[in-house]
């Protein structure tokens, strides 16, 4: 079931009434939203069901299991049921979505080795939400290992973290220790939050639907389609699908993220920020802290950091980054496109971190200036690793790479809306954040009625408006 | 009560406001600004489009109310399911079954055919299917033959000769009829346009009903958005083909090897080497001919006759199968000359590789239905083209190859039906003068008659709109049918 999908709607609404009318019954409305979020999932694909239950079942039982270990003294026992929960989380994890990756490139070696490995694939389907629940549970486990959190006592409250079903499928990914606390309080409602819960859905839906799916299927899709499409491009064209995929991307994943967060505003959660207007930002460091900002403190909190962090030796920071940005890239997806996308943005950190070593206090210039140099360059350096995030294969990255230098052909005969669509898209990205937040209160204090009429009138440009269809969102893919 | 007004709270003045705005919005459009009361169409990858089941509605031009049944097609009557021995369609198989009228006593005449079968702006009592069935059964009635009767209109507006062909196969068939008739003329042998499903989303076929939706196509995506897919660059002649052969080989493999995976025993290497053959075949057609030409050129490799030899030897048809094959992989930038050029001169020795396929289905068509006892007739439709020129080749033309090694007359003595000659001369006078003053050019450029012509009375076709019948028109059609019924004997009950 999409979040841009009509079914969605019926499906939110139920769930908000019943949620609201169960106010005072803790246990049935947690059941409730339980059973809601099992079935939400189902729609997808009911038999990968059972891996989210065992996802939840190992972790619950591992997380009580460390802390039970680590209070009794005993490291080791700590460190087993941590073990498990790792085999259990990167096990189904690499089955599922690395196994045929990895076989691929076995069955490539030994057949240049003169071996005929016939057969060396599962062909196993990518359980939706995969990516993002195991990486949930886990940081559970770590966060009791390493003493941040206590295990819940209750099965269904922690079930209910792992499968809450606004941010199950592609994120934001969300810590134990932000969430479990919410579960413990009795919900209030507050009309003003609802408000404020569905201004967020409704940005996320413009985002996805009017900007995401738009440039998509009027520009993109055409432009990536493959090796030969891209080697006709030329250098203008490549510039202009790149500018419009990297406001593809965001609109997609960052509208996926806004409608999860309104969805759960409505039912009184608080999710954290999953982008900070990105194309914002200075550098590539403060890039990171504003695009897929929960995988990305996840990476840097239980990898980065875990492997020595930044507070070490000039080499070994650049192993740790470069490490910690491999692991990104191949959480996308496994394909030497998304581990080389990786390793680009690990180059470049290391290679900003050089920059920083020779400037006082390491520290970039503040005037604006800079600012706007900093915003410029961080943007292209982002954008081109976009085309390695987009294309199919690396034969088409190679293509798109020689099209950089054919300036000879010119700019396509795109329609104006899709320059409209472009601007406004850019415009309203790099739109200061007091006038956005201007935008919201302005929302919040509009009488509810109006607010009705106005999502009415929403509903139906966005139909109007859209792409024919429903595209899938693009990180279902990871 | 608190529970309530708590609910009420919860709910809110939002939800309350928004579904009433939107009710209130699409009852304001369908009375007030007359959307949403046409009969709607929807996408489909393997006839092009089809109309909903179950509407009511109004023509396009407001004309008259048209009902689809529950197969989607212009009946206000329902036909219950087909027998399904070989299966059926998807669509008759998740339909459940409804009363059938037994057999024995029920003479099934089947037709289909595009928009001068369908009756546009024609009330469904007053098309020639609807009219020749009353016909029959009167005839039926005035001989004490206790036998009922049913005509079952398969038209759909727009359709050429692949897609009828393929309503056959899998609408058609399964009733196993006592009588297929083939309405056609010159321009059925265009090739059907590209087309994809609708993109499937939850409540589609709800939404595109509605009158918001049909404010909004025109209004405002017909109007204001680029089609999908534009904006990109132009494709090359290469992607072209690349995209043509990539849908045409795996369609091709499929009609050489079925549904089932090649066995390495037993045919299974033959067909493979089948297989071979023709891709050897397309990549030389590939290789050398420049796109206009592809097509043309790829089906002259298909029909080479040591590969139509080779296929016949493990009992297959090759030409028969491959032309649907080849059709349903046609790019649009394949497509648009094609239709084109046999819009203007159909009868182009050049368009002669599109007549063949079509002779060759319609004959083997005519063979399928013969086994259990029924029968196809080949209906020559007139238009206004054939009317005023006495020396315009018939439709029969296009057929000629076919049925002068399968004469279709073997097939049975209804088998080619001729309306031509049946409307020259109720027109005659109208004829006259339509070539010595022409037509009135209407506001998108048709031709128009005169309200003010002299014998405009003799119109057959609809005066705004010439290329249809008017209610005149329907009835003579469906006169001279069931004359030459009626005269072959095929209204005799069978032995």
């Amino acid at each position: 079931m999409l979040f841009n999908s009509f079914e969605y709607v019926l499906f939110l609404w139920t769930v908000y009434v019943l949620f609201w009318t169960l106010r005072t019954r803790r246990k049935l409305r947690h059941t409730m939203l339980l059973v809601a979020s099992y079935w939400f999932y189902a729609q997808a694909d009911w038999r990968f069901l059972s891996l989210l239950v065992v996802s939840s079942l190992v972790d619950f039982w591992a997380g009580r299991g460390v802390h039970d270990a680590l209070e009794a003294g005993n490291r080791r026992r700590a460190h087993a049921f941590l073990g498990l929960s790792l085999a259990v989380n990167l096990g189904l994890l690499g089955t599922f979505k690395y196994a045929d990756f990895f076989l691929g490139g076995f069955s490539d070696l030994a057949q240049a080795v003169g071996l005929d490995p016939i057969g060396l694939r599962l062909d196993l389907v990518l359980p939706v939400g995969i990516s993002f629940y195991t990486f949930q549970t886990l940081s559970y486990t770590f966060d009791i290992y390493r003493g941040k959190l206590r295990p819940i006592a209750s099965l269904l409250d922690f079930s209910l973290y792992v499968s809450f079903f606004p941010q199950l499928v592609a994120g934001p990914i969300v810590r134990a220790i932000q969430f479990l606390p919410q579960l413990e309080q009795p919900p209030e409602y507050d009309d003003r939050r609802v408000s404020s819960g569905l201004f967020q859905i409704l940005r996320g839906l413009v985002k996805k639907l009017l900007m995401a799916d738009v440039l998509g299927a009027h520009l993109v899709d055409a432009a990536f389609a493959d090796a030969d499409t891209m080697g006709q491009l030329g250098a203008p064209a490549l510039l202009l699908a790149t500018y419009a995929y990297a406001l593809q991307l965001y609109g997609d994943f960052a509208g996926y993220s806004d409608i999860a967060i309104g969805s759960a505003r409505l039912l009184g959660f608080e999710l954290p920020k999953n982008f900070d207007a990105p194309f914002k930002s200075r550098s590539l460091e403060e890039f990171w802290t504003r695009w897929h900002i929960t995988m990305s403190s996840w990476f840097m909190d239980y990898v980065y950091v875990g492997l020595g962090g930044s507070r070490v030796g000039f080499w070994r920071y650049a192993r740790n980054v470069i490490v910690a940005w491999g692991l990104v890239g191949l959480w996308h997806g496994a394909a030497w496109t998304f581990a080389l996308w990786g390793l680009y943005h690990g180059l470049w950190l290391v290679a900003v971190r050089c920059v920083r070593m020779l400037l006082p206090d390491e520290r970039l210039p503040q005037n604006k200036l800079f600012a706007v140099l900093g915003v410029l360059f961080t943007f292209h350096v982002v954008a081109f690793s976009m085309i390695l995030f987009r294309c199919p294969d690396l034969a088409t990255f190679s293509s798109a790479v020689a099209q950089l230098g054919d300036w000879s052909m010119g700019l396509p005969n795109v329609p104006w809306q899709i320059w409209l669509v472009l601007g406004l898209g850019y415009a309203s990205h790099l739109m200061p954040d007091a006038w956005q937040q201007a935008l919201e209160r302005g929302w919040e204090a509009t009488p509810r009625v109006v607010q009705g009429l106005a999502l009415a009138a929403s509903m139906v440009l966005l139909f109007a408006l859209h792409p024919p269809g429903l595209a899938p969102f693009i990180y279902f893919q990871f | 009560m608190a529970r309530l007004l708590d609910l009420l709270r919860w709910i809110g003045p939002r939800t309350v406001a928004m579904v009433l705005s939107l009710a209130a919005l699409e009852l304001g459009l369908y009375h007030l600004g007359d959307y949403g009361k046409w009969i709607v169409q929807e996408q489909s990858a393997r006839y092009g489009w089809r109309m909903l089941p179950n509407q009511r509605g109004w023509s396009r031009d407001f004309d008259v109310r048209e009902q689809t049944n529950d197969r989607g097609f212009r009946d206000d009557r329902d036909w219950g399911s087909a027998p399904l021995e070989d299966g059926g369609s998807w669509f008759s198989q998740i339909l459940p079954a409804a009363p059938v009228e037994e057999d024995a006593d029920l003479l099934r005449i089947a037709t289909v055919g595009n928009s001068m079968t369908y009756g546009t702006s024609v009330p469904v009592g007053s098309t020639w299917p609807r009219v020749l069935e009353t016909l029959i059964a009167e005839e039926f009635v005035r001989r004490g033959d206790p036998r009922g009767v049913r005509v079952m209109n398969f038209a759909t507006q727009g359709y050429t000769f692949e897609q009828m062909a393929r309503i056959y196969e899998d609408e058609i068939r399964p009733w196993a009829v006592d009588l297929l008739i083939w309405p056609t003329i010159a321009a059925d042998t265009r090739p059907m346009r590209p087309a994809t499903d609708d993109v499937d989303y939850d409540f589609r076929r709800t939404v595109i009903r509605t009158a918001t939706y049909d404010m909004l196509r025109e209004q405002v995506i017909d109007h204001w958005l680029p089609p999908a897919g534009r904006g990109g660059p132009e494709r090359t002649p290469r992607q072209v083909k690349t995209e043509f052969r990539q849908r045409l080989r795996p369609a091709l493999e499929l009609a050489v090897r079925g549904a089932a995976p090649l066995p390495t025993s037993g045919d299974g290497e033959e067909r493979a080497q089948l297989l071979a053959a023709i891709d050897a075949g397309l990549a030389r057609a590939f290789e050398r001919t420049p796109l206009d030409r592809l097509v043309r050129e790829v089906w002259t490799e298909l029909t080479r006759p040591d590969l139509i030899e080779q296929a016949r030897s493990l009992g297959l048809d090759l030409a028969s199968e491959a032309w649907p094959a080849l059709e349903s992989s046609l790019t649009l930038e394949l497509w648009e000359p094609l239709d084109s050029a046999q819009k203007r001169t159909p009868f182009a020795p050049a368009q002669q590789f599109l007549w063949d396929p079509r002779g060759a289905r319609l004959f083997r068509i005519a063979r399928e239905l013969q086994a259990p006892g029924g029968q196809l007739a080949v209906l020559l439709l007139p238009n206004m083209h054939l009317t005023l020129t006495a020396e315009a080749p018939s439709p029969a033309v296009y057929w000629q190859p076919w049925s002068a090694s399968d004469p279709v007359a073997q097939l049975g003595s209804t088998s080619l039906i001729d309306a031509v000659d049946a409307f020259r001369e109720p027109m005659a006078e109208l004829a006259e003068v339509l070539r010595a003053r022409g037509f009135v050019e209407g506001d998108g450029g048709q031709d128009l008659i005169g309200d003010d012509y002299p014998f405009v009375d003799q119109s057959l076709f609809l005066l705004r709109d010439t290329g249809h019948y008017n209610v005149a028109g329907h009835r003579r059609l469906a006169e001279v049918v069931f004359a030459r019924l009626l005269a072959s004997g095929a209204l005799e009950p069978a032995d």
